[in-house]
């Protein structure tokens, strides 16, 4: 860098003159003597030499104490920067060579310092900075790290382990649209409403690494903030934990601003969404005739038409099937989705299901096998969306199951209590690497995106619909071997212990993104 | 007309106000098929209209139609202010899909809500059947 160089030619003057002056000096002692005082020349040198050496000497110790100066200044930012004992930082105006230089370094191994685990005090103190900055920084450490903090133009908060800010730099109070000193002491949901696109929120995260970890950082992306209901920002979340340091702020949390490109993204969703509406109408039309043909013309169709007939049904019911889909997956997307939970009788949603989709399975040649427990208890479900799932896994089923040509339902009480359906094919089965995104949107097994056609949105939409039920959505599989595709739904009276239920059934709304629930308060 | 009702349930007396002509044909074929007497409306003035005489025991309600809309046209069916009170048991079938508090306040004044790509023209009738 320039101080660098600014730094080495100062250094190199110093040591320059600090050399010639003595020489220049005696030098000047011996002419002096020499020309006006009628002295002995050997005195005369002798003079000179002695003047020399002691002039050598006072700045050779002036000169080196000026060299030190920064070195000395280093090593005690190092020191106070690992918490060695040294108590204060070091005062960079101190140095008289390379002023900038060291002051730029000790910025830099603070930064640095920062960003390990073992001086989160470093940074405790620095980032109360955006919240004290008003009032005159009286010392010298806070002010350079304070510095640091607020020129960096990533949003960053210290949170405590309840939650409650202990610091935020200004590049937060501006991304959050807050004001700075409205923002430390208070608590993460109370200033912030964020929704996680996973199960995993913030604070669930949190919580659980106050139990086990010691150093543990997290990402999420497409992370929303919400202000009046509205999607404000949209962003990607670092978070860092580092437990036992005295000053209270356990979690480092960064903001990465990706609004302009995620809103892009629910743009084309909302567009494909409003493109799929125009089929509808054509749709209902095509299915409207296709069932007057079959009914009025089926009986005297030969065998071979009657399959066409089948055919052009199936596909057509498959298309509706489709638009449903993708309108329902962007109602989750607007949070515009509001399911009723009722009692209702598992195995008759299942049957009605697996009768609508019946046509489809003979088509392909597979036979769907539905077995139900003995003494199901009624669930709380959402009848139709309960019908979608099923319809998704049994389609999906139909796609992957190759050769195979067998599906079966099967519904149960698994162990934790919960009425359980699994949905099993005997088909390709799926890559154990594309097993953890199996449930995210576009996401699909690359392996047979040539050979299958979809969407990448159905088990997104399940998950979405089984997930706002209040139960879990999971597939077990082996490549070769097929896959189970599991979900669980709640035991009504399970489900209106836990709710009041009012005379619509108890009302959920279905999203793609879990709000921060504090887990502390309500 | 207490006669009427209870010599013949199929008899009904059926309003569809759609502006999507192939949909209205299929509809009116299957629902006169199964025995109920369709009138059928392309326009929503006319489609008040009619619905306004009170003559009808069931009215399908598009909600997307020339010169008044169907939600609008609900509103004022429904209203507390319209003397003797509708006897017609409003159906939307739509394919629009609405934001969810509009589809709420729809589903409260009208006595069904359908989705017409979901449904088969041999569905819309048994469904008005098990409505009764």
């Amino acid at each position: 860098m320039d101080y660098q160089q600014k730094y080495s030619s100062q250094l190199y003057r110093t040591i320059l003159a600090s050399s010639l002056f003595p020489v220049v000096l005696s030098f000047g002692v011996w002419f002096a003597i020499d020309f006006f005082l009628e002295i002995d020349t050997v005195i005369a040198l002798a003079t000179s030499a002695g003047v020399g050496i002691i002039t050598s000497i006072t700045v050779s110790v002036i000169t080196t104490s000026k060299i030190r100066k920064p070195t000395n200044l280093l090593a005690q930012a190092v020191s106070y920067a690992s918490n060695n004992g040294v108590a204060t930082a070091p005062n960079t105006e101190q140095a008289m060579l390379g002023r900038e230089l060291i002051h730029g370094l000790t910025l830099q191994i603070y930064n640095l310092a920062s960003s390990s685990h073992v001086t989160d005090d470093i940074v405790d103190r620095s980032v109360g900075y955006a919240e004290e900055h008003t009032s005159s920084p009286t010392n010298n450490e806070h002010d350079v790290a304070g510095t640091i903090l607020n020129n960096t133009p990533t949003p960053l908060l210290g949170i405590s382990s309840d939650l409650t800010i202990q610091n935020a730099n200004i590049a937060f109070s501006k991304f959050a649209g807050v004001e700075s000193s409205e923002i430390v002491g208070k608590n993460l949901n109370d200033l912030l409403e964020l929704a996680f696109p996973g199960d995993e929120t913030l604070e669930s995260w949190t919580a659980s690494q106050l139990d086990n970890s010691v150093v543990a950082t997290k990402t999420w992306e497409r992370v929303r903030l919400l202000k009046d209901g509205e999607v404000f920002k949209q962003f990607d979340l670092v978070a860092g934990y580092s437990s036992g340091n005295s000053t209270g702020t356990d979690f480092i949390i960064s903001f990465f601003d990706r609004t302009d490109a995620y809103t892009q993204d629910d743009r084309e969703v909302s567009f494909v969404a409003l493109a799929v509406h125009e089929l509808r109408t054509p749709l209902t039309i095509m299915r409207g005739y296709i069932e007057v043909f079959e009914d009025e013309l089926g009986p005297t169709l030969n065998a071979e038409m009657q399959d066409f007939l089948s055919k052009m049904q199936v596909s057509a019911q498959q298309l509706t099937a489709f638009v449903g889909n993708i309108l329902n997956v962007a109602r989750v997307e607007e949070d515009q989705l509001a399911l009723k939970l009722r009692k209702e009788n598992l195995p008759s949603i299942l049957s009605s299901a697996i009768t609508d989709l019946q046509l489809r399975a003979n088509v392909h040649g597979k036979t769907i096998e539905l077995t139900n427990g003995e003494n199901l208890p009624d669930v709380g479900a959402d009848r139709i969306s309960v019908h979608e799932v099923i319809n998704n896994l049994i389609d999906n089923a139909i796609k992957y199951s190759g050769n195979s040509d067998k599906i079966t339902v099967k519904s149960f009480i698994n162990s934790d209590g919960l009425v359980q359906v699994d949905v099993q094919d005997y088909g390709i089965g799926i890559p154990a690497s594309v097993m953890p995104n199996l449930f995210q949107k576009y996401h699909r097994s690359h392996k047979s995106k040539v050979q299958v056609g979809g969407t990448g949105l159905g088990l997104y939409l399940c998950k979405a619909l089984i997930t706002a039920h209040g139960g879990n959505i999971w597939v077990r599989s082996k490549e070769g071997e097929g896959a189970i595709f599991s979900f669980t739904l709640l035991p009504y009276e399970q489900l209106s212990d836990q709710e009041t239920s009012g005379e619509d059934g108890i009302i959920r709304g279905a999203h793609g993104w879990i709000k921060n629930h504090s887990l502390y308060r309500n | 007309m207490d006669e009427q009702q209870t010599t013949a349930q199929n008899s009904k007396k059926i309003l569809c106000i759609e502006d999507e002509r192939f949909i209205s044909d299929l509809y009116a074929r299957a629902l006169t098929n199964a025995g109920y007497d369709v009138t059928v409306v392309n326009d929503g003035e006319l489609g008040l209209h009619h619905a306004s005489s009170n003559n009808f025991d069931i009215i399908l309600l598009d909600i997307m139609l020339p010169t008044i809309n169907g939600v609008d046209m609900l509103y004022k069916l429904k209203s507390e202010h319209v003397t003797p009170a509708l006897r017609s048991k409003v159906i939307i079938t739509t394919n629009l899909d609405q934001k969810e508090e509009i589809r709420k306040q729809v589903e409260e004044l009208a006595d069904g809500y359908l989705i017409k790509a979901e449904i088969t023209p041999k569905q819309l009738v048994s469904y008005l059947q098990q409505l009764g």
